[in-house]
């Protein structure tokens, strides 16, 4: 891929556009004046460094490189979830899933704290890091992602997860997944429970079923895949059945809902999971998706509902409870968006406009959103849904006519040539959200 | 009808026309750059930040507007045989949303490496 | 809660009171929760009005657990339950659900016994558009309760395909009863037969209407006895599943019988063991 070199500082055109920005400046209402250097634009803290978070920090420098921006994120390399099934299908190293902070700091000014967000005081517009530190805030956008619904399924707590990997979450749970799975004896059975509706990226366990597969039909041919679901439909699912049985015969068996799919119980110890009506499964590797729920920081700022998600206004991605915070990705809840990282990504770019009109007094420009989510059910074969949405009517919705997924019983050139376009999607994203490709 | 329009709107414009507003041509709906900017934002995901990315997918940045609209346009329209994705995007934007996204791209210098929406003064 | 409730008045003195109570609420001289009147989803909605007759239900004690935002309208999981208070032995009868939103608004009307004494249902429905879901619960002694809860839906529910269009109707029925009963706790029962539930509103791959197929009664009988019933409709989703509780008193061999519109019928047999 071509590289561009890379200048920082702040160059004329943003000089210009900064003076531009001074000249709108209302004349009532105490805002305070804003001045070249950064001294008064506004405060933007973003907790969350991932697809939603990182875009928006470099976004809010696009729109107006005065603002301070801070991105509070525990990690120095973040590991995409999206491709890491392609590490767990032995495809993709883990450096080749890693990204840093470096081009966020370097070229566009933002502030990079590795810590932990601990609390958020929206009164006194505090964040709380686990170093003790506060940091103020004029905006705070949170893009804290998912966390785990620990005991939601009984017997999955964070001890179990040890055992029985949910690899929901890019990073160590991933290398742990993978070397169980190098580890199981040709013949074994890989089992995957999946969870019901909302959960982060929907077609996510399908495309994990699919290229473990992969894997196993190379090098463990005797192994099987064993899909136990919590529902009777999944995304892609036409597609993704047809894949499975163009390329892995009946290697994958997938169980329903309404054929008592549904997992009520784990025994980690024993890689053991019992359904609803009592069918008990013992796996030789045990990926369990569990239950999940908002970052638990959204929870200490009193952004979330009782769905354990956070209701976020459409047009602005503001949190409908608490002002001056905003919201965007995995957590909120902003369907028919699905929860993608794309999807944050394209949120973050709304947000960014929207934070930034709003420091300035001035009203956020109309939102647009696009997503594309490529599969892969093989290393040449990709599927893809692509969705245009607006705010329709005061809620999100997809634009008419427009989006769906693959046609069924496309040529193999036709699969191929989205496989190679999933890769330099992957590669374009990234770009876009770290500045970084691998 | 439209010139008849023109015509008497004419006096009226050059009334409104003080602090450097640009007259438009009242028949078109017309799209701030910043609105034009979140419009085009969704598109780095694939294309990358501004369109320049260079890779399976292809650069946008600093191709001729008349050849990216028409292109668009024939996504829209299911004219490109060779579409996989394409299509169900552009079907999401209107005929003159997909022209102001062509015309903003082809303004993009494919070489810039500074972070604006255009490298020369603006072109709105 | 309602002061007139722990007394053992007939029903008509009962009325007349709440009656009152209403009138003075109207005046503001009472301080109880009072429903707005006729803003409530049941009000507006003539299939709720007729079960409740000429009663105002009270809107405490019954409850519907539902997901706010739902992206597939296929199979909205839905508990209603009633933790209310209720006279000295009087219990929750009958529960109906509906949907106002839906081609027809009725989803599926509950009968309970004191063989069935906790009143807390889940199952699945077909949710067409963003509408309200309301339940409405009546007592033995003629009490009645009603609640409703706005669900957002984003793809609509009646006219998708579900992934189980394979199974034959009334196939695979499945029960789960716990085991180690004690007499008059309540054990959750959990239950699901395959089945199309085809709604009589899609069309099939040559552009006709497919008839409608559906479960309409599903019933649990103890040696015998009817414990526990329920009428449905073809908002209840595919492949339907009813989560409930009985509450036996002694051991006994449960019978569960699921009959759809053809006539045809299903039988599973479960042991009930109490300790």
């Amino acid at each position: 891929m071509t590289q561009h070199s890379q200048r920082s500082g702040i160059n004329r055109r943003q000089l210009i556009k900064g003076l531009g920005a001074a000249s709108l400046l209302p004349l009532v209402g105490g805002v305070t004046p804003f001045a070249i250097g950064g001294q008064h634009a506004g405060k933007v803290v973003v907790v969350g460094g991932g697809f939603g978070g990182a875009t928006a920090a470099k976004y809010l420098k696009r729109a107006n490189p005065a603002i301070e921006v801070i991105l509070v994120e525990p990690a120095e390399t973040f590991y995409t979830c999206p491709f890491s099934n392609l590490h767990l299908g032995g495809l993709r190293s883990m450096d080749e899933i890693a990204h840093g902070y470096d081009e966020l700091q370097d070229r566009y000014g933002v502030r990079v704290i590795h810590a932990r967000a601990e609390d958020v005081d929206a009164a006194a517009h505090k964040v709380t890091l686990s170093t003790g530190s506060e940091l103020d805030y004029d905006r705070l956008l949170l893009s804290p992602g998912i966390d785990i619904r620990w005991n939601a399924l009984e017997g999955y707590d964070e001890a179990a997860a040890e055992k029985a990997p949910h690899a929901w979450k890019a990073g160590s749970q991933t290398e742990k997944l993978r070397a169980q799975l190098e580890a199981m004896e040709d013949g074994g059975t890989f089992v995957m429970v999946a969870p019901e509706n909302p959960f982060r990226c929907p077609p996510g366990p399908y495309e994990r079923a699919s290229l473990v597969a992969n894997y196993l039909a190379q090098y463990k041919p005797k192994s099987k895949v064993l899909i136990l679901d919590a529902k009777d439909n999944f995304s892609k699912q036409g597609l993704f059945m047809e894949g499975w049985e163009q390329l892995y015969g009946d290697r994958i068996e997938w169980v329903g809902l309404s054929n008592d799919g549904r997992v009520t119980r784990v025994d980690a110890e024993r890689l053991e999971v019992e359904t609803e009506f009592g069918t008990v499964h013992k796996a030789d590797v045990l990926n369990v998706i569990p239950p999940q729920k908002a970052g638990w920081i959204a929870e200490r700022a009193g952004v979330t509902d009782d769905s354990g998600w956070v209701p976020v206004k459409p047009e602005t991605f503001e949190s409908q409870q608490v002002e001056d915070i905003y919201v965007i990705g995995d957590a909120t809840v902003a369907a028919p968006m699905p929860k993608s990282g794309f999807c944050a990504n394209a949120q973050a770019k709304v947000v960014a406009a929207a934070i930034a009109a709003s420091l300035e007094s001035r009203p956020a420009p109309e939102a647009y959103w696009t997503n594309t989510c490529y599969s892969l059910v093989g290393p040449e074969y990709g599927i893809s849904v692509a969705g245009v949405y607006r705010v329709v009517d005061g809620a999100i919705a997809e634009v008419e006519g427009s989006g769906g997924v693959s046609p069924t019983g496309a040529p193999s050139a036709t699969r191929a040539l989205e496989a190679q376009y999933a890769v330099g999607w992957y590669n374009a994203i990234c770009q876009d959200t770290w500045g970084t490709q691998t | 009808m439209k010139r008849f329009f023109r015509r008497a709107a004419a006096p009226v414009l050059g009334v409104l026309l003080f602090g450097g507003i640009a007259a438009k041509s009242l028949a078109e709906p017309s799209f701030s750059s910043e609105q034009v900017d979140l419009m085009a934002a969704a598109c780095a995901n694939c294309h990358g930040t501004d369109g320049r990315l260079v890779g399976s997918v292809p650069a946008l940045a600093g191709r001729p507007a008349e050849v990216l609209e028409a292109r668009l346009l024939a996504f829209k329209h299911e004219e490109q045989s060779d579409t996989t994705i394409m299509d169900r995007i552009a079907k999401g934007f209107t005929d003159e949303e997909l022209a102001a996204l062509a015309a903003h791209f082809a303004a993009i210098d494919p070489d810039g490496d500074d972070d604006s929406q255009a490298e020369q003064e603006p072109q709105e | 809660m309602h002061p007139f409730r722990q007394s053992r008045h007939d029903a008509s003195r009962r009325r007349l009171l709440r009656g009152l109570t209403l009138a003075c609420a109207g005046l503001g001289l009472a301080g109880l929760a009072m429903p707005g009147f006729a803003n409530e989803p049941w009000q507006r909605l003539e299939a709720a009005q007729s079960v409740l007759g000429e009663s105002t239900p009270s809107t405490e004690g019954l409850t519907l657990d539902l997901p706010h935002v739902s992206e597939d309208g296929s199979a909205v999981p839905l508990t209603v339950s009633f933790d209310g208070e209720l006279a000295e032995g009087d219990y929750i009868e009958r529960i109906d659900l509906f949907a106002n939103g839906n081609p027809y608004p009725e989803v599926a009307t509950f009968r309970l016994t004191q063989l069935s004494a906790k009143p807390e249902i889940s199952t699945r429905v077909r949710l067409n558009e963003t509408q309200q879901v309301i339940a409405i619960a009546t007592s033995h002694q003629g009490e009645r309760f009603a609640t409703s809860r706005e669900v957002r839906i984003t793809v609509s529910g009646c006219l998708m395909r579900n992934g189980n269009d394979a199974n034959d109707a009334l196939s695979n029925p499945r029960v789960s009863v716990p085991s180690g009963l004690s007499a008059g706790e309540p054990a959750e029962v959990r239950t699901l037969i395959n089945h199309p539930m085809e709604t009589g509103l899609r069309e099939g791959d040559d552009g006709e209407t497919l008839p409608r197929h559906i479960v309409e009664r599903f019933s649990v009988s103890i040696d015998g006895d009817v414990v526990f019933e329920a009428d449905l409709h073809q908002a209840v989703s595919a492949n339907p599943y009813l989560r409930f509780f009985l509450t036996p008193v002694e051991s006994g061999e449960a019978e569960f019988t699921w009959q759809d519109d053809t006539g045809e019928t299903a039988r599973h047999v479960a042991e009930l063991e109490l300790s």
